[in-house]
């Protein structure tokens, strides 16, 4: 295939249709991204609430101040957005859920249950 | 380029993790909704019990696993000159390992 480079590429974002089992895999990728970069957030907070009093302290005035609360927020989002779409796909590993009709169904769950923890982490943690 | 030739053992790992990961944090929610730990030495019995530090240390041990197909999946999509990917993959099992030492450095640390 000597003109593998020439073929007409369209990659605009904008103007694709996705479709919604397409939403769920970025959401996927993107939410997991999320996750790895608040790892060592998660060990840091961990350690300091462990280390002393002192510690345990600073990390619950820190988790209080409105900056921590959007950080939640969105790592809840991420954690449950990867929740449920990994057991999505965890069932269709098991043949539940492979045919098209069905597919788009629990696509449409796995969004709308995320978008649900969204509002119940933002309700519990901003409000 | 890296492990392609072991796509199932990475969907395997990629797997089990998922679901220790899953068991592990849903229990450790509802424990800590159900009885949220009142002050400092109950936070750190909590953690230091054996069966807690147990079942944490194999968490942060999964995670890591899990994160590295994750990420390598990731990296291998959309980064392509060699380069530029070597780099980063090791930049990303670093940072994993360097992870992982520190987690361990917490639990160990509570008993």
């Amino acid at each position: 295939m000597p003109n593998k480079k020439d073929r007409p590429v369209f990659l605009d974002l904008t103007r694709i249709h996705m479709p919604v089992n397409a939403v769920v895999s970025i959401g996927h990728r993107l939410s997991g991204v999320l996750l790895f970069l608040s790892i060592p957030l998660v060990i840091y907070l961990l350690g300091l609430s462990l280390r002393d009093e002192q510690g345990y302290a600073e990390v619950a005035a820190l988790l209080n101040s409105g900056v921590a609360r959007l950080a939640g927020v969105l790592i809840l989002w991420a954690l449950a957005h990867h929740l449920f779409a990994g057991l999505r796909f965890l069932l269709i590993d098991l043949g539940l859920g492979i045919d098209r009709e069905s597919s788009r169904r629990t696509s449409w769950v796995v969004n709308i249950a995320s978008v649900i923890a969204l509002l119940l982490a933002g309700g519990l943690l901003l409000l | 380029m890296i492990a392609r030739s072991h796509g199932l053992k990475a969907w395997l790992i990629q797997r089990l993790s998922a679901v220790y990961m899953a068991t592990y944090l849903i229990i450790v929610f509802v424990w800590l909704a159900a009885a949220p730990p009142q002050d400092y030495p109950h936070w750190k019995d909590f953690i230091a019990a054996p069966a807690m530090s147990v079942a944490s240390l194999l968490f942060f041990g999964m995670l890591l696993l899990h994160a590295w197909v994750g990420m390598r999946d990731i990296v291998m999509d959309y980064v392509h000159p060699y380069a530029q990917r070597l780099a980063i993959l090791v930049l990303v099992a670093g940072g994993l390992v360097a992870m992982a030492a520190w987690a361990l450095q917490v639990i160990a640390g509570t008993w």
